[in-house]
């Protein structure tokens, strides 16, 4: 019970830090969508939901800094490193932490060619193709983050259920 | 050059710059000491130097003619297949670094 009270006040920010990095991913899987076929209104749909996309990447990662500083190496990897799975933290965690920091560079990236594009995005089937594979690549990378998230949280109840 | 193409390069440098910096702070403590003392943890710090160094390449690949030769060596497929292919062998290279640093 006390090792979940310890736990609690991640919760409070890894919950904000889940919800707008998944709005990033979906933003970008809303750019890909866009993108595929676009004409005018399509390329301006795209242009919005990849700012949004970056908007809602740069908040998560603003919030995630926050938990991790401040609450995750005090709070949660203590009671990981002392529980059945450690390797949660170890690898998981650390690999995802590292991960998470490429995502932004490449939705800039992507939301760049977007907006920089403009109406070559219709013509020009590389430029296209670029914002295409970004696009994809940055919602492959959220999911990963998601399962990598998924497996850190596995780690952290397996820890609290052998404490009880 | 004011060109999509300047932040591909700017984001594909970066990506690997983050790769080497994480890698290069865990195998040399005093990197990750420094980055600890001059920023508070190191995860700051690494962000904010991957950051600043994303920002410096952006600008001087978009504002500059500078690195003109570099940004027009490849259309934007190519840089776009370049750097999904850094993120997806960085990500590789991170997730087995910390497995071997942790289990051998």
């Amino acid at each position: 019970m006390e090792g979940a009270g310890r736990t609690m006040s991640y919760q409070l920010l890894v919950g904000p830090h889940a919800f707008l990095g998944e709005a990033g991913g979906l933003a970008f899987l809303w750019t890909f969508v866009e993108m595929l076929k676009p004409d005018e209104p399509r390329a301006r749909r795209a242009m919005l939901a990849s700012a949004l996309g970056v908007a809602f990447l740069i908040l998560s990662w603003a919030i995630a800094g926050y938990a991790y500083t401040t609450t995750y190496g005090t709070q949660v990897k203590p009671v990981i490193k002392a529980g059945p799975l450690p390797w949660a933290h170890d690898v998981v965690m650390e690999a995802k932490e590292h991960i998470f920091l490429l995502i932004p560079f490449i939705a800039f990236a992507c939301a760049a060619g977007i907006r920089l594009g403009g109406n070559k995005i219709m013509v020009d089937a590389r430029l296209r193709f670029s914002i295409l594979l970004l696009s994809a690549l940055v919602v492959l990378l959220v999911f990963l983050m998601a399962g990598l998230g998924f497996i850190v949280s596995t780690g952290a109840r397996t820890a609290l259920e052998a404490m009880a | 050059m004011r060109d999509a193409r300047a932040f591909y390069l700017a984001a594909l440098l970066a990506i690997l710059f983050t790769a080497a910096l994480t890698i290069g702070a865990e195998a040399l403590p005093a990197v990750k000491g420094w980055l600890k003392s001059a920023f508070g943890h190191h995860w700051v710090g690494k962000s904010a130097l991957a950051t600043a160094f994303f920002a410096a390449v952006s600008a001087a690949a978009y504002c500059t003619r500078a690195l003109d030769p570099i940004v027009m060596r490849w259309d934007a497929g190519r840089w776009g297949v370049w750097v999904a292919l850094a993120a997806a062998l960085s990500a590789l290279t991170l997730l087995a670094f910390f497995a071997l640093h942790s289990f051998l």
